[in-house]
C-alpha cells in the first residue's frame, strides 16, 4: 500500500538529475543512535571501484555527500573522498565526529582534498542530552572534532536533531558553544526527529516546524518574523525545500554565505507517503546498482536493507 | 605577477573545474555568471585562506559581489 503512494524511480548515473547525491560507503557505525534513519548494519561496504565507475559517469558536477551509518568506519573513507575530487565533483562528509576527535584523522582529511565536514551535534556540549538521545557521553570528543575542524579551517555544517523534553535548549547552546571555541562560520542545521528507520519520537509527539522557528527565535536572538520571512526562499540561490527554511543570524552577504546561518528541517513524515519532503529532486542517493534514486523515498523503501 | 590572483586562478581551475584568466576577473562579472555559484565562492575562499594562510575579515567579505571585488581585497594581501 505504501509503495503504491511513494513516487520512486531510479536514474543510471548519465541521467541523474539530482544535484546532491547521497554515497553510504559503510553500514558500520562507532555509535547507536535512537534517531538513525538506516540502523541496518549488515549490508556490506561500497565497492570503491564501482563508486569511481559511477562518478566517471555523471552527467555533470555533482555535491557528492560520503555518508554511513558513520563513514569514517570505512577504512577506504579517504580514498573514496579522493575519488570524488578526482572525477571532478564536490565532496562533503557527514560524521558523528569521534574519529576527528584525532587531530591526525582530520589532518589526513584535509590532504585529500576535503574542506566541508558535516558533524552530527546532537547534545551540544551536553553529555546527558548525548545519553538520552545518542545512548553515549561522548561530548569530550565532539568537542575536539569541533575544534580540529575550525583548527584546520573547514566549511562547517552541524547537525542536531530537537527531541521534545530533552534538548529544546539546543539553538542557544550551539550558539555559546560557537562562541567559546572562536566558531564564527558555521550552517546550523536544527531539525526534528525524522520517523524512518530508528527513532525515538512519534508524529503526535514531534516538535513541529513552527514550534522549531520559535526555538530558533527566542534562543538566538532573531524574530519569529524575520526567520519566516525565509521561507519559500531560494536556498543557496538555486532550489526550493517545502520542509526547510535557512537564514543568516546576522544580515549581510549573501553571495558568500560567510557567519553563521541556521537551517531549519522538517523532518516529519506525517504526510501519505510517510516520508520528509516528497518528490524532491534534490537529493539522490547511490543505490545498491550504482543507479540514483530520490533520497527518502529510496530510504522509505528499503528502511530493512537493500 | 600577484601572488593572490594566481591563487585564485590555481583554486578554480584545480577545485572548481573553471578557468579564470585576467579578463574574466577584471571584467567585475557576477560569480554566477562566470559559472561559480554560491557553494563554489565559500569553497574559494576558505581554499584562498589556506593556500595564502590568510584570514579574511568577515566585515569586508559582506562587500564582496563578484570575482573583481574578491581579487581586489586578496591583493592587499600581496
Amino acid at each position: 500500500m505504501q509503495e503504491k503512494i511513494i513516487n520512486y524511480y531510479e536514474q543510471l548515473p548519465e541521467e541523474n538529475m539530482f544535484m546532491d547525491i547521497m554515497a553510504d560507503i559503510t553500514h558500520k557505525c562507532n555509535m547507536t543512535c535512537k534517531n538513525c534513519y538506516i540502523p541496518n548494519r549488515e549490508i556490506p561496504d561500497m565497492d570503491l571501484d564501482k563508486f569511481r565507475d559511477f562518478l566517471s559517469r555523471l552527467n555533470g558536477r555533482c555535491m557528492i555527500r560520503i555518508v554511513g551509518a558513520e563513514p569514517t568506519m570505512n577504512p577506504h573513507c579517504i580514498e573514496f573522498i579522493e575519488a570524488v575530487f578526482e572525477y571532478g565533483h564536490r565532496c562533503i562528509l557527514l560524521t558523528n565526529g569521534l574519529r576527528l576527535s584525532h587531530k591526525n584523522y582530520v589532518d589526513k582529511l584535509h590532504t585529500s582534498g576535503l574542506r566541508h565536514i558535516y558533524l552530527s551535534l546532537n547534545g551540544v556540549d551536553n553529555d546527558d542530552w548525548y545519553e538520552t538521545i545518542d545512548e553515549m557521553r561522548c561530548a569530550e570528543k565532539k568537542i575536539k572534532a569541533l575544534q580540529n575542524i575550525r583548527e584546520r579551517k573547514f566549511i562547517l555544517d552541524t547537525g542536531t536533531i530537537i527531541v521534545p523534553d530533552v534538548n529544546e535548549d539546543a539553538p542557544g547552546k550551539l550558539l555559546e558553544l560557537f562562541d567559546n571555541n572562536n566558531i564564527n562560520n558555521v550552517l546550523m542545521r536544527i531539525k526534528n526527529v525524522g520517523q524512518l528507520g530508528r527513532y525515538q519520537t512519534e508524529v503526535d509527539d514531534n516538535v513541529k516546524l513552527n514550534q522549531l522557528v520559535k526555538l530558533c527565535s527566542e534562543q538566538m536572538g532573531v524574530s519569529e518574523d524575520y526567520i519566516n520571512s525565509f521561507r519559500d526562499q531560494k536556498l543557496y540561490g538555486m532550489y526550493t525545500e517545502s520542509n526547510s527554511i535557512l537564514f543568516p543570524l546576522r544580515e549581510g552577504n549573501k553571495i558568500l554565505n560567510r557567519g553563521r546561518w541556521v537551517k531549519i528541517t522538517n523532518w516529519d513524515t506525517d504526510n501519505e507517503s510517510g516520508i520528509p519532503d516528497p518528490n524532491s529532486q534534490r537529493r539522490g542517493r547511490i543505490t545498491e546498482n550504482f543507479t540514483v534514486a530520490p533520497l527518502y523515498e529510496h530510504i522509505k523503501i528499503n528502511e530493512g536493507g537493500y | 605577477m600577484s601572488k593572490t590572483r594566481d591563487a585564485i586562478k590555481k583554486i578554480s581551475i584545480e577545485r572548481l573545474g573553471i578557468e579564470l584568466t585576467d579578463e574574466i576577473i577584471d571584467s567585475g562579472k557576477a560569480f554566477k555568471d562566470i559559472g561559480v555559484d554560491s557553494l563554489d565562492a565559500i569553497e574559494l575562499v576558505v581554499s584562498v585562506e589556506d593556500e595564502l594562510d590568510i584570514e579574511l575579515s568577515d566585515a569586508r567579505l559582506d562587500t564582496v559581489e563578484n570575482i573583481k571585488d574578491l581579487a581586489d581585497y586578496l591583493s592587499e594581501f600581496d
